[in-house]
């Protein structure tokens, strides 16, 4: 009795927990998928994401099952991709995924078994070095990668890895960014005055923020700003107050953040928690671009953090289809699409694109198509997707927004999609 | 500067002994080493969280719940897990919690994904107010009065309760122990069970200030295995001022050293006080 008893207050404990877990997120999800197996006369396209540990995959997960949605199934929208239903002439796509919970070494394995299995494309992977790995594996078996949200410039730099021939990168990388940040910062000294004179960076210790830092360090110095600090750390830190600390002695007038949400939201309470209030934060593609950190900087009160992002749910009105999608997406987690899962949404859009570019699921036809084509998409701002020769999308597919009372408004460059002035400390 | 730093270092350090104080209790006193500790704080943390989502209730607020379930996860853990395997080599012991950790760490993701959470809006917020030049955030503070208090109330128990006298009587002899009538599956149970009451009172006074993920706590629970070894087994107080010697020593070698390897510092700093006094600090 005393055993049953003992047995039943477990499995309340366990349950009641378990009734707290109301997230939407979590979508229902067919086993064949999970377990790798694939099915019928389907296409089958490998999604390899970081789906368990400490990232975002399951965002990035429902974001691709949109696109597949949108390909397989006939859409009332003005995109012909979206109206039929099927490439090829009506054969559905099947996504497969794979989960390699941020280790670079498991994509490699992830990759090899989605590879082994006979997909005929592959996406993902989120982080940058899984990113490559999932790459160097493709192209030993010439399978082309649509890479959706990786940011490394190292990945489409064309010396660094061998894959330029099979690899294409949707989302803009660090160098673009970099680029597009400082002319961000002289807009803003020249616009209104701002008076940044002195930058420093905090990068997370992996590929990701290494490469940041060396993009950052470049263009400061293009651009003519000083750089008074550059701090790295690991991700796993408990805390950043002395990381905050030392950026806050630098004097930066504007710093750069090349983190995940978990650390950036670390930061964040350091900064405001020792009052530093630069003129600007600007953050590379990631944590900033998770939507959870919009409740961060409201909860703290500050609307200086800006970085790049492909698009934002304040364009709804200015782009139908991006609506429409957005609408999909929010359907299924509860939450406004961001720009990393519009970004793996876009990488299995144009894995598809291609495939019907080619007219085949011939490799060889379709990598040449990737690099051939210019590629529709109406739900970005760019409005198409073109590869250069070592993968990267040459249209710049980042804008700058900047997170006013919770809000990503696009804010720079200053064209028809610009919602809002920048809000500065000055 | 280096005053600002040192007292980040302190009030981080309060954190950490907050967490390893619960540890102390089942590793320190009792010399049963559990590896789900981290995941008792993990799951602390998430009843927090959706205390505060779901009914409104600040952690602050809401502890004593946490405290409650915690406590249960605790004895539920020694009834479930612990109690079969305690006969045997105490590797099996330490082997089943690794089991236990597995087991929760992926029951947190299966329940609630990897996605981020923060409890926002709460009571104590994360601003900072200024004493002599530097800045105090309020929610380290409250939490290192939570160290302190905690640590007062554990040994106060442990020195001046006759439960907590045979906690310390069980541990030094089981045998004896039972010899003189004390009932020491009971006093197992109740140990666990503090242990955790502890952690679910330690992830009540971080959930204002800790990301919450299924790793979230991983690091936390590396270190309270320091902190313990450092402050000597047994020594609650001891672990307390091991709390705060890592805090301090973690974040000046961050400074002076470099961000990337203030960890570095802190197991450098274990591994060499473990050669000179493998009892620790402050162990007997």
């Amino acid at each position: 009795m005393k055993k049953f008893l003992v047995l039943l207050l477990a499995l309340m404990l366990v349950f009641a927990f378990a009734a707290c877990g109301n997230e939407p997120a979590a979508d229902e999800e067919t086993a064949p998928e999970e377990s790798g197996e694939v099915s019928g006369d389907a296409i089958q396209i490998g999604a390899v994401l970081p789906l368990t540990g400490s990232s975002t995959g399951e965002y990035l997960k429902a974001a691709m099952e949109v696109a597949e949605d949108i390909i397989n199934n006939s859409h009332d929208l003005d995109w012909d991709l979206a109206k039929n239903e099927g490439i090829l002439g009506g054969q559905p796509i099947e996504l497969v995924f794979a989960d390699h919970q941020a280790s670079a070494d498991l994509a490699t394995t992830e990759a090899a078994k989605l590879l082994d299995q006979g997909v005929v494309a592959i996406t993902g992977a989120y982080n940058s070095g899984c990113s490559a790995s999932v790459a160097t594996q493709a192209l030993e078996y010439g399978i082309p990668m649509v890479c959706g949200s990786s940011s490394s410039a190292s990945l489409t730099d064309g010396t660094t890895y061998a894959f330029k021939s099979i690899f294409n990168r949707v989302a803009a990388n660090d160098e673009q960014e970099s680029q597009e940040f400082f002319a961000y910062l002289q807009y803003l000294n020249d616009t209104y005055d701002a008076g940044i004179k002195k930058v420093a960076i905090a990068w997370i210790n992996n590929s990701y923020g290494i490469h940041a830092n060396e993009m950052f360090e470049k263009y400061a110095a293009e651009y003519g700003f000083e750089e008074v600090a550059s701090v790295s750390y690991e991700s796993t830190a408990t805390s950043f107050d002395t990381e905050a600390a030392q950026i806050k002695e630098s004097g930066a007038d504007a710093v750069f953040q090349a983190s995940y949400i978990g650390d950036l939201t670390l930061f964040a309470q350091a900064y405001s928690s020792l009052e530093y209030n630069p003129v600007a934060i600007v953050c590379y593609c990631g944590g900033f671009q998770d939507a959870s950190f919009a409740n961060v900087a409201t909860d703290l009160g500050v609307d200086t953090y800006a970085g790049g992002q492909a698009c934002t749910a304040q364009l709804s009105d200015k782009l139908p289809i991006f609506a429409y999608i957005n609408d999909l997406y929010k359907a299924k987690t509860g939450q406004d699409i961001d720009g990393p899962a519009l970004e793996e949404f876009a990488s299995v859009i144009i894995a598809a694109q291609a495939i019907d570019a080619a007219g085949s699921t011939d490799s060889a036809a379709v990598n040449e198509a990737l690099k051939a084509n210019e590629f529709e998409a109406p739900y970005l701002i760019t409005q198409k997707v073109h590869f250069d020769e070592n993968g990267q999308n040459d249209i710049m597919p980042a804008v700058v927004t900047q997170l006013i009372a919770g809000k990503y408004e696009v804010v720079y460059p200053i064209d028809e999609y610009t919602t809002s002035d920048p809000v500065l400390n000055k | 500067m280096i005053g600002q730093i040192i007292i980040n270092g302190l009030l981080n350090g309060c954190v950490y002994a907050l967490v390893a104080v619960g540890l102390s209790l089942t590793w320190g006193v009792m010399d049963i080493v559990n590896f789900a500790h981290g995941e008792f704080l993990l799951w602390g943390l998430y009843a927090s969280f959706w205390i505060w989502a779901l009914l409104g209730l600040d952690p602050l607020i809401s502890m004593p719940i946490v405290i409650v379930l915690i406590f249960l996860l605790g004895v539920l853990t020694y009834l479930v897990v612990i109690k079969r395997v305690l006969k045997v080599s105490g590797l099996t012991a330490l082997l089943a919690t690794f089991g236990l950790s597995m087991v929760l760490k992926n029951l947190t993701q299966f329940f609630w994904t990897a996605n981020y959470r923060n409890v926002t809006n709460t009571l104590v917020s994360n601003r900072s107010f200024k004493l002599l030049g530097m800045y105090i955030r309020q929610d380290y503070v409250v939490a290192a009065a939570g160290a302190l208090i905690i640590t007062l109330l554990v040994t106060l128990f442990l020195n001046r309760t006759k439960t907590g006298i045979a906690i310390k009587a069980t541990s030094i002899n089981k045998s004896a122990a039972q010899l003189v009538g004390i009932d020491t599956n009971r006093i197992y149970a109740i140990t666990f069970g503090l242990s955790g009451a502890c952690v679910g009172a330690a992830a009540a006074l971080m959930a204002s200030f800790t990301p919450i993920y299924p790793e979230a706590c991983a690091l936390y629970s590396t270190l309270a295995f320091v902190i313990v070894a450092l402050g000597g087994f047994g020594n609650i107080k001891g672990a307390l001022f091991a709390g705060l010697l890592v805090g301090v020593v973690e974040a000046l070698g961050g400074y002076f050293i470099g961000t990337s390897f203030k960890y570095l510092v802190v197991f450098l700093l274990y591994l060499v006080v473990m050669q000179i006094r493998p009892r620790g600090l402050f162990g007997w």
